[in-house]
């Protein structure tokens, strides 16, 4: 580093104090970018944070949608396929009995097959050999949902914790800046030289030091 | 500018002001970092227990409409049962048709249960009887588990933000130590040597408080903390015996070791093992632990106002009366509501020396009951009668006390009962009349009962009934409803009889006028 701490006669040079006020500028003009940057990235986390959470929220309601419409799916076959269970059983007992009661066991048996035939099972939810299969029908109505909508908050929680922590960084970098300016400060109207040496060469330390940290932080 | 002497030491104090300057500015950069990481985990502990509110909505909206669901199946499955049987009674006299019916729903019945998540479950016991209570609550074990979370990630956010504002105050303090420091430049060598010592010092004190903060243990989310204090609550709810409350203790336990400050599994543990202890072969003897537990509550939370009540209740067992009743006071203080702590306190004071405090607790209680509806006034009369019934079997000092103080919540009780649905409100004005007897004689096997009483000062056009009582069941079809009174005015004596009664069954029957319960008695039918 050229001597340009180094005061003659007591007194500093032009060019010391010009670069001192140049450095001053700078670091001031970074720690604004700083505090800009920090702005930003808070400000991103949370727009973030929000958009996960709507992904959240839209998530469970369409679960719980879904949910629902299952349950209606089960208590439709169980009710279809009690009815009939129930024809088939009075139609085996109609075998059985005599001609009059078979008639009438006969005539329970159409009326439940009429039953389950106006209730109305989701084919989705229905297996080729008939069994009800709900895993299936979420599957799809969950793939359906998912394509309408993004309902998975966790790449949003991920970019607002990544951000967050970058904000951090910065604001940790701002604080350098505003510590560097203060030496640089101190650097320009200290009475004393060597104590004004002290604060320069702390002064461009944390300035080096704050602004590779500002660059790494806007290029990781 | 004051300069050393010629020939004396220089003057290092400028010199060592501007490296503690830096370096107190430097400290004051890390507590900004600090400040703002510990805002960071504020919004990110908010941002997680907002999910896990979203988590609970959802899974009770789901998991209630699936026990809907659930009661839905059960329901039709066993409506067909009955009628299946119904059928087959039938049948079995030699009607045929009905047989071959009772044969095919019985086959309807088999279908629709296989859809049921209770029948032929582990819900299911042997003898069919359906442990409801147990399915309901391990249904609702994902709402108790998301509800958990939330608040474990609540208390995480409160200790951040309380740690930012931690660091606030010490980056101001570090500010004001930088300001002395500063001033240093522009005073005398004595006055610049204290100001510099203040600054530093100051630096020194803020710094190390910075430090105390940086290194303080902060609460975390313990999955599986909230997992074991699940299973432990859920057990609590709907457990009977001491191996089920055996589990919730254990499991609380694991809950603690995981988690040393859930408080909550504190307080879980002391339900367990004050459930434990009231299950307990040969009665309750009161729970060190559980006090222990409910003790750790409060040392926690010491405006934790049911954590008071349990505390009280539990050194009632033990038999720390005047400990029993400061800590129902206190919990009454805090809940001044709570019906139960209201109950607790009556026993408390009826057995102890103080009738007039006791007398003027039954009326605290009969404004308390007042107030709640009849679903919850009935519910919290049963709990309490089994607590009562607990006092009289293992307290034989008060049983007796035991006895009178439940005849005066029964008819606390009924009075609020009968005189809503009656005379138009639950606390009827007093009047004159009296009932100085009533007593019930069992006739022809203890089928037919007959009621004698006595009365006194009664008014012409008051309205009277009375209720039957049959094993503490209201029978409405042994009852009167509320008419003007047809018997002779003032004083004298009637009869009433009913008949319909069985042996072995216990009969009350309770006299009102114009809604005050004037006369109650029982007998057990031979």
């Amino acid at each position: 580093m050229p001597d340009a701490t180094a005061p003659v006669a007591g007194s500093e040079t032009s060019r010391h104090k010009t670069l001192v006020a140049s450095l001053i500028a700078l670091t001031t003009f970074l720690g604004a970018v700083g505090a800009w940057r920090a702005t930003e990235s808070g400000g991103e986390a949370a727009d973030a944070e929000r958009k996960a959470i709507g992904d959240a929220r839209g998530g469970a309601q369409r679960e719980a949608v879904i949910r629902g419409a299952l349950a209606d799916i089960e208590f439709n076959y169980m009710k279809q396929s009690t009815h009939r269970a129930l024809a088939n059983q009075l139609r085996l007992e109609s075998s059985a009995a005599s001609a009059e009661d078979a008639a009438r066991l006969l005539a329970e048996a159409a009326g439940h097959d009429a039953v389950a035939n106006a209730i109305f099972v989701d084919p989705d939810a229905v297996q080729a050999d008939g069994a009800l299969d709900l895993t299936a029908k979420y599957d799809i109505e969950w793939s359906l949902a998912t394509s309408q909508y993004d309902l998975d908050p966790e790449p949003e929680f991920a970019a607002a914790d990544r951000l967050r922590s970058t904000q951090e960084r910065i604001v940790l970098a701002t604080a350098l800046f505003v510590a560097a300016a203060l030496f640089l400060t101190l650097a320009r109207v200290g009475r004393n030289a060597a104590t004004r040496r002290l604060y320069f060469a702390g002064g461009v330390g944390v300035l080096c030091l704050a602004t590779v940290a500002l660059v790494v932080l806007e290029m990781t | 500018m004051i300069r050393p002497a010629p020939g004396s030491a220089p003057d290092r104090l400028p010199a060592l002001v501007a490296v503690l300057i830096m370096i107190v500015s430097l400290v004051t950069a890390g507590f900004a970092y600090l400040r703002t990481q510990a805002d960071n985990r504020v919004a990110t502990a908010t941002r997680r227990a907002e999910a896990a509110a979203v988590e609970v909505l959802s899974q009770l909206a789901i998991k209630e409409r699936e026990i809907a669901h659930e009661i839905s199946i059960f329901g039709f499955a066993n409506d067909l049962a009955f009628f299946s049987n119904s059928l087959g009674q039938s049948g079995a006299g030699g009607f045929d048709f009905a047989a071959d019916l009772s044969a095919a729903y019985s086959s309807a019945v088999t279908q629709s249960s296989t859809f049921s998540g209770v029948i032929g479950s582990q819900y299911e016991r042997s003898d069919g009887f359906i442990e409801w209570a147990r399915f309901l609550e391990e249904q609702r074990r994902p709402v108790y588990v998301a509800t958990e979370v939330q608040k474990a990630h609540e208390t995480v956010a409160a200790a951040w933000i309380s740690n930012s504002a931690r660091y606030v105050a010490i980056i101001t303090i570090l500010a004001a130590a930088l300001f002395l420091l500063g001033l240093t430049s522009n005073l005398s060598a004595d006055a610049r040597r204290t100001l510099a010592f203040s600054g530093a010092g100051l630096a020194l004190l803020a710094s190390l408080w910075g430090v105390s903060v940086l290194a303080s243990d902060l609460p975390e989310v313990s999955e599986e903390a909230v997992e074991a204090y699940v299973d432990g609550l859920i057990i609590n709810l709907w457990g009977q015996d001491t191996a089920e409350f055996l589990v919730a203790e254990q499991r609380f336990t694991d809950a603690i070791d995981l988690d040393p400050r859930y408080r909550d599994a504190y307080f879980g543990r002391g339900i367990a093992r004050f459930q434990l202890d009231l299950v307990a072969p040969g009665g309750p003897q009161g729970s060190a632990g559980a006090e222990d537990d409910f003790l750790t509550v409060l040392e926690f939370d010491d405006q934790n106002g049911i954590g008071w009540g349990n505390l009280g209740a539990v050194r009632f067992w033990t038999g720390d009366f005047e400990g029993s009743i400061t800590a129902t006071r206190r919990a009454l203080e805090l809940v001044p509501d709570d019906p139960i702590l209201a109950l607790n306190l009556g026993f408390l004071l009826a057995i102890g020396d103080d009738e007039a405090s006791y007398l003027e607790q039954l009326g605290t209680i009969r404004e308390k009951l007042v107030d709640l509806p009849s679903w919850l006034r009935e519910t919290v009369m049963t709990r309490y009668m089994t607590a009562l019934d607990l006092a009289e079997q293992y307290r034989p000092s008060f049983a007796a006390r035991a006895v009178e103080y439940r005849e005066s919540l029964i008819r606390i009780n009924h009075e609020i009962s009968v005189g809503r649905r009656f005379f138009d409100s639950p606390t009827p004005p007093p009047i004159a009349a009296v009932i100085p007897s009533l007593v019930l004689v069992a006739a022809d096997g203890g089928t037919r009962i007959e009621a004698e009483f006595t009365y006194q000062g009664v008014e012409a056009g008051q309205r009277w009934l009375y209720r039957t009582y049959v094993n503490g069941f209201e029978v409405p079809a042994l009852s009167r409803l509320a008419e003007p009174w047809p018997l002779a005015v003032p004083d004298g004596v009637a009869v009433f009889a009913n008949t319909g009664f069985f042996s072995g069954t216990t009969v009350r029957v309770e006299v009102f006028i114009e809604g005050n319960l004037l006369a109650a008695t029982e007998i057990a039918v031979p």
